[in-house]
């Protein structure tokens, strides 16, 4: 049953885009590719449901031969453990209830087909990149997914906001491609294989396995942080983050399928996929970055008014969470944290596509100005190097919104509730979990391993969380308590129509913790074994590395791999019974602390921004500097454009410039010297010698023609006396003979 | 009558023959010189059919017979001969042979 | 005999199309076309009963020129039989493309056009040195008088250039050529069959298996083919002749004779001399390095200059040097992922280029021009123009999923186990490549549309005709690759057992 339902999962989104493709082709268009995209998408969903039952604990990929080159065989195939059936359902759920939303959203778009066709096809991409067991099969969906991104970004591409914000994410995304690649390309070397599972030859995570054992894992820990550069990437982790925001230009219920949902989770379903070949110095490089990414996103989201950039932000945030989760050895945390986030940030999402829904009216007439303003534009200052940070559209920012909890309750409350899951507000809602999750995780593995690095990681996730329920609520009470700020589009707003409500509340439901029993129920989901990670703490304290001759440690972060490695292969149960022990008090102590955390950031919020008993105003002028880094965010945007996108542009322009004048200059050099000087003696002796000599024979020709035509006299009595005469005189020289 | 009798005649037709072909300015005149001419050819192939073939065999008639397409081939030129000579005579205006002389060096 | 028959039927067309009258333009178009489509047939049909293996097949072997011992020898292996279909194929698209836009001499530009395709086909098939070589140059005539009669404004300039650097890499070939044939054995056992040069050449203590005379005459045949790659410092007849050449040139000029190039590199340069190669692939020092460096420098230097064109053709000429440029890289990894890649990279590229070519044809017709900063908003006014432009950048970018990543994926993965250092530069190349498309993308499609251009027709039928098939070749490689790699996948395995079995596991940069 497993293949057929993973074809249908995988052919009904692709066939609805193939009709949409081939009918566009013929120069029509399908009547209905709304509903075929829909409900090729509901029937997926209703597949990845079935596939529940179908799960086994360790399965065996279901994989083809797809080349075969001599020795070298690369198959591809589907993994279908308990992780790649949630995550099914999580995009098949999403996907859908987007495809849904979009009914009502997209409505009266000139393009209205073609965004479903885009849906179908991203959806396709994503699923694809969720059940491939090999490594080339994940890329092949992750590049998917991120043309798919492209498209949709740039839905709207009369704009060029949106045209640059394409552009900028396929090409963001692509640098950290590059970097997986890279990584594929030193495993297939190992390895001679990008299947990660055994199938009918062994899986590079057996190689692997085998490989850390001989202890030479700088290679490894390599790898693995080449690989998490297309998470980096994709999952939008600092420093290749910028791209997101700048994706908000797509319609929205694409912000909320795939830059919040789906595709940017997808880094951190790969490097969970990674799991068992990360090495204790690459998974403190993803801890860090993704540590890092949490912060720098939720500063920069606290000063945001765009009501979507600030959701971005969250996202960003979110997502380094997960990473941080990861990198910190929480495989189940991380996840956990994706799936709830998934529906939470696409409620969050499309909540705010129905507030700007909302002053629709409002939102084309600014669409038609836009227009106005573009054509105006002249068409040379399409650039590379394009502005960014443009002005927020007036509907989407919220310093227009505020009190529309009356006009729209249904958007308001199932937005508020999205909200107190990602706040971390504690029972009752999924985010809450998932983040305690991830916070006992670091703070366990740093209290096992008494390692500072974990206790920094640790500060961070709780500071992250703190700032998250900040700005989350400052978009509560900014957009939907107080007075309302424009009157004039207040008026205009309006609840939406039902096909998009639903969603809303179906997503709204998903964020109360209602699939926490498929992770926690101990025989589902198997985090894998990664016996590096489990290292005793002296491993992390001792910065000098034992170099013995097996030992070729990467001691990046002051840890050895090799050592590390070693060390966990003498770890008994003892050992493994405290360091139950000392998670389960962990674990208490990070509960405490995200109630807190998240408590004062509420509170925080509601003084700012409810009780307006502090003034944001005061405190950014108060704090001048630390505002202007985050209001532009942390200058990322321009040491882009203004250093390495100009970089590439000048360096490009003297390539072109060289072989134009270098190179093409040598060529056309050397034709004109041989023009000038051999042609020229060349010339001189042909007109002189050789054709003096072709003259002298005409001329000669010429006068003796001249001469001998007199005999020539027309008479005919002439020739033939001649005649006559030359036979006599024949006649006579034979007789004389 | 020896062989001799019949080439001297010959040779005497064939020189006027000549000599009007040569001398005369009048095409019709150039046109009996070259009768002349075959006439005394066809008197040549007469007198040696009969006298010079061997065995000597007066039932030989050859020489005849290459005569009498002497005479039709004479026949022959002179309505082609004439016929170019009426042509000359409407493009020059004129038969004298010294006056065409469209093809002078 | 089939394949002679394929090789020649363009020929015969050629001297058809030269007996019909001047004026029944309709009527020679299509006996053009008729005369393409033959050979297409003809190879889809060879490529379906061709055996997999690396032996070569419908061998046709007659005496020709018995005082030099040249034969006329043709036969296919896998490798050149998916050239041929490459070639067969391109042949009828491009008389489709000329359909319309060629305004003189539709009659001398149609035989021209059929003299160039029986060289080009003849050339894929020869297994005989001199034959090869009389090939070779056959398909220079047409294209000079193509590029030079029906070019645009600079036509003389560019078709002297191509005729000019193409005839300088020739005379080299030649003497190359004439040394391996003296080198072959006594007077009056000397041949220039190819398949018993490759044996002899591998011969322990023959002359040709000679590592330093390997070395001379792999450098007398490289820098013949190179100039044909083009591998870069001889690459720059390419910009010129492209932007002069009428679209349908364009296309064979990318699809087809730089193939030839890569085809000779293969054919001659690896399978003949493989101590020569090895002498430039050993990865030891910087001569072990060059093909490699080359490949890089291709790669790297082509896309940058790329992104600098604003001339909407010589972008995509540039986009070919940077695309060969992962042919060379792959070649000289020289193992069996780093040639599959190869040459199925040759393959796509053949056909990826050609699209993109007949798509800036297709705008060049309607907007008489193609600086890219001119456009803009075009994806709203032709919507199917712009989503299979889309479709043929996205392939040229390497996007997964299509062909062209197969071939780039391939080559470095195969590049980066002899040359790891030079395969992580030359992946700069894909990130200006997936720059230049997307940017020319987006001024050439995206924002506002230009108000000069707001009644551009949309693609027609014909042109959807000729797009189509390149378009599915596109997909279907991109999914299912072993469809094209299974043909020659014993050759490859038969090429990268000789080089390494002279290279051993050595890595170089």
């Amino acid at each position: 049953m497993v293949v057929p339902l993973i074809s249908i999962i995988l052919l009904s989104p692709l066939v609805a885009f193939a009709i949409f493709a081939l009918s566009g082709l013929a120069k029509r268009s399908f009547p209905r590719q709304d509903l075929l995209s829909t409900a090729a998408m509901l029937i997926a969903l209703v597949c990845s449901f079935f596939l529940l039952r179908d799960v086994v604990p360790d399965p065996e990929p279901l994989a083809v031969d797809w080349v075969s080159i001599g020795e070298i065989t690369i198959s591809m195939g589907f993994y279908l453990d308990s992780v790649t059936v949630i995550m099914l359902i999580v995009v098949t759920l999403v996907s859908s209830l987007v495809h849904i939303f979009s009914i009502g959203y997209m409505h009266g778009d000139p393009r209205y087909p073609r965004f479903f066709a885009y849906l179908s096809l991203f959806s396709f991409s994503m699923l694809f990149l969720v059940v491939s067991d090999n490594l080339l099969g994940i890329y092949i969906g992750w590049e998917l997914v991120g043309l798919c991104s492209y498209l949709l970004i740039g839905f709207w591409f009369e704009k060029d906001s949106a045209a640059n914000a394409c552009k900028k994410a396929f090409l963001t995304t692509r640098v950290g491609d590059i970097g997986m690649f890279i990584g594929m390309m030193m495993l297939f070397k190992k390895f001679n294989t990008f299947s990660l599972y055994d199938g009918t030859q062994d899986g590079i995570f057996t190689l692997a396995a085998a490989q850390l054992t001989t202890g030479d894992m700088v290679w490894l820990s390599i790898a693995g942080i080449l690989i998490f550069c297309g998470a980096i990437g994709k999952s939008a982790q600092v420093p290749l983050h910028t791209w997101l925001p700048d994706a908000m230009e797509g319609p929205t219920p694409v912000s909320a399928l795939i830059h919040a949902a789906t595709m940017v989770a997808a880094g951190v379903y790969l490097t969970a996929r990674m799991f068992p070949i990360l090495t204790v110095s690459s998974s403190l490089v993803i801890a860090y970055v993704g540590g890092i990414t949490a912060i720098v996103a939720a500063t920069i989201a606290i000063v945001r008014f765009d009501i979507k950039r600030v959701l971005a932000y969250s996202t960003v945030s979110q997502l380094g969470y997960m990473m941080l989760a990861i990198g910190a050895g929480s495989y189940v945390a991380g996840l956990f944290h994706l799936t709830t986030h998934a529906f939470f940030k696409a409620l969050l999402f499309l909540g705010s596509g129905s507030v700007i829904h909302a002053f629709h009216a409002m939102h084309s007439h600014s669409h038609d100005e836009a227009h106005a303003d573009d054509e105006a534009h002249e068409h040379d200052d399409h650039s590379l190097v394009h502005e960014h940070g443009s002005e927020i559209p007036p509907d989407q920012d919220m310093r227009n919104m505020g009190g529309l909890r009356r006009k729209m309750p249904i958007t308001f409350i199932t937005m508020l509730i999205a909200t107190l899951s990602i706040s971390g507000v504690p029972f009752v809602f999924s985010g809450f979990w998932s983040k305690d999750k991830i916070l006992a995780g670091v703070l366990g593995r740093a209290m096992e391993w008494n390692s500072i690095h974990h206790y920094i990681l640790f500060g961070i996730a709780l500071l992250a969380a703190c700032i998250t329920a900040f700005y989350m609520f400052r978009l509560i009470f900014m957009t939907f308590f107080g007075e309302p700020r424009n009157q004039e589009m207040h008026n205009m707003a309006h609840e939406s129509p039902w096909v998009m409500t639903a969603p809303l509340i179906i997503l709204a439901v998903l964020s109360f913790p209602v699939v926490n029993h498929l992770w926690f129920n101990k025989n589902y989901v198997i985090p894998p074994e990664q016996h590096h990670l489990a290292a005793p703490q002296h491993a992390y304290v001792s910065p000098d590395t034992k170099t013995g001759d097996a030992n070729f440690g990467f001691s990046f972060f002051g840890v050895s791999d090799a050592q590390a490695a070693d060390e966990a292969g003498g770890k008994n149960g003892e050992k493994a019974d405290e360091a139950y022990h000392i998670h389960k008090r962990a674990h208490d102590i990070a509960m405490a602390l995200s109630i807190i955390v998240a408590g004062l950031g509420i509170l925080l919020s509601w003084l700012f921004y409810h009780r307006r008993r502090f003034s944001a105003e005061s405190v950014a002028t108060t704090f001048r500097p630390v505002y202007n880094l985050f209001w532009h965010k942390y200058y990322f945007d321009e040491f882009y454009d203004g250093v390495l996108v100009a970089l590439t542009v000048w360096k490009s322009r003297l390539f072109a410039r060289f072989d134009l004048s270098v190179i093409d200059g040598i060529v056309n050099g050397v034709s004109t010297v041989t023009r000038r000087v051999f042609a020229a003696f060349i010339g001189f002796f042909d007109n002189s010698v050789v054709d003096g000599i072709v003259n002298r024979v005409a001329e000669v020709t010429w006068a003796a023609g001249g001469r001998i035509r007199r005999i020539q006299t027309g008479a005919i009595q002439t020739y033939l006396f001649v005649v006559i005469g030359g036979i006599v005189l024949i006649i006579l020289i034979f007789r004389a003979l | 009558m020896t062989l001799q009798h019949y080439l001297v005649i010959s040779a005497i037709l064939f020189s006027l023959g000549i000599f009007a072909v040569l001398t005369r300015k009048n095409a019709i005149s150039i046109l009996m010189g070259i009768e002349l001419i075959l006439n005394s050819c066809n008197l040549n192939f007469v007198a040696f059919s009969r006298f010079v073939s061997i065995p000597v065999d007066p039932e030989n008639i050859d020489g005849q017979i290459i005569a009498i397409f002497g005479i039709v081939l004479a026949a022959a030129e002179a309505a082609v001969f004439l016929a170019i000579i009426l042509a000359i005579y409407r493009e020059f205006g004129s038969i004298r042979p010294d006056e065409v002389d469209t093809l002078k060096g | 005999m089939l394949l002679s028959l394929m090789i020649f039927v363009p020929l015969l067309g050629m001297i058809v199309v030269l007996l019909l009258p001047r004026e029944s333009e309709e009527l020679i178009k299509r006996v053009t076309l008729l005369f393409t489509l033959i050979p297409l047939v003809l190879a889809v049909y060879l490529f379906i009963s061709y055996v997999r293996s690396a032996e070569t097949q419908f061998d046709v072997n007659i005496n020709w020129i018995e005082t030099f011992n040249i034969k006329y020898h043709v036969g296919i292996d896998g490798l050149s039989v998916t050239l041929l279909l490459l070639t067969a194929l391109l042949g009828p698209i491009c008389v489709l493309a000329s359909w319309r836009n060629i305004e003189k001499g539709i009659k001398a530009y149609m035989a021209l056009f059929l003299l160039l395709e029986t060289g080009m086909l003849g050339f894929f098939a020869a297994l005989d040195l001199f034959l090869f070589f009389v090939f070779f140059e056959l398909t220079l005539l047409p294209m000079y008088f193509l590029i030079g009669v029906w070019g645009g404004p600079r036509r003389e300039y560019a078709a002297i250039k191509f005729f000019l650097y193409t005839l300088f890499g020739s005379v080299l070939m030649l003497v190359a050529l004439i040394a391996v044939y003296l080198k072959s054995g006594d007077p009056g056992a000397r041949t220039f069959d190819i398949p018993t040069l490759i044996e002899l050449a591998s011969t322990p203590g023959h002359a040709l298996a000679d590592r330093n005379f390997q070395i001379w005459v792999f450098l007398g045949f490289f820098i013949g083919f190179a100039v044909k790659v083009p591998i870069f410092p001889f690459h720059t007849w390419l910009p010129d002749a492209h932007v002069e050449a009428p679209t349908a040139i364009s296309v064979i000029l990318a699809g087809v004779l730089l193939k030839m190039g890569t085809y000779g590199l293969v054919r001659i340069n690896m399978d003949m001399f493989p101590e020569g190669m090895a002498y430039f692939t050993n990865g030891k020092d910087l001569m072990g390095n060059s093909l490699a460096i080359l490949g890089f420098v291709n790669i790297v230097y082509g896309s940058f200059c790329a992104l600098a064109q604003t001339d909407f053709k010589k972008l995509v000429a540039y986009s070919s040097i940077g695309h060969m440029g992962f042919v060379i890289l792959g070649l000289a990894a020289g193992n069996e992922m780093g040639l599959t890649g190869a040459i199925l990279q040759m393959f796509n590229h053949g056909v990826i280029s050609a699209m993109l070519f007949l798509l800036v044809g297709v705008l060049y017709d309607r907007a008489h021009h193609r600086e890219i900063n001119g456009f803009g908003g075009l994806g709203n006014r032709m919507p199917v123009y712009t989503g299979i432009t889309t479709l043929a950048f996205m392939a040229s970018l390497g996007l997964p999923g299509l062909s062209g990543f197969i071939g780039e994926a391939f080559s470095l993965v195969g590049a980066f186990d002899r040359f790891p250092l030079l395969t992580i530069l030359s992946t700069i190349g894909i990130v200006v490549g997936a720059a230049y498309f997307l940017w020319t993308l987006q001024r050439v499609f995206l924002g506002t549309l230009n108000p000069k251009y707001e009644e551009l027709p949309e693609i027609n039928g014909r042109e959807i005709l000729t797009l189509v098939p390149l378009g599915i070749l596109v997909i279907v490689l991109g999914i299912w690759p072993d469809f094209a790699i299974d043909m020659f996948s014993e050759s490859v395995v038969n090429l990268s057992t000789k080089i390494s079995g002279i290279l051993g596991p050595q890595a170089g940069l």
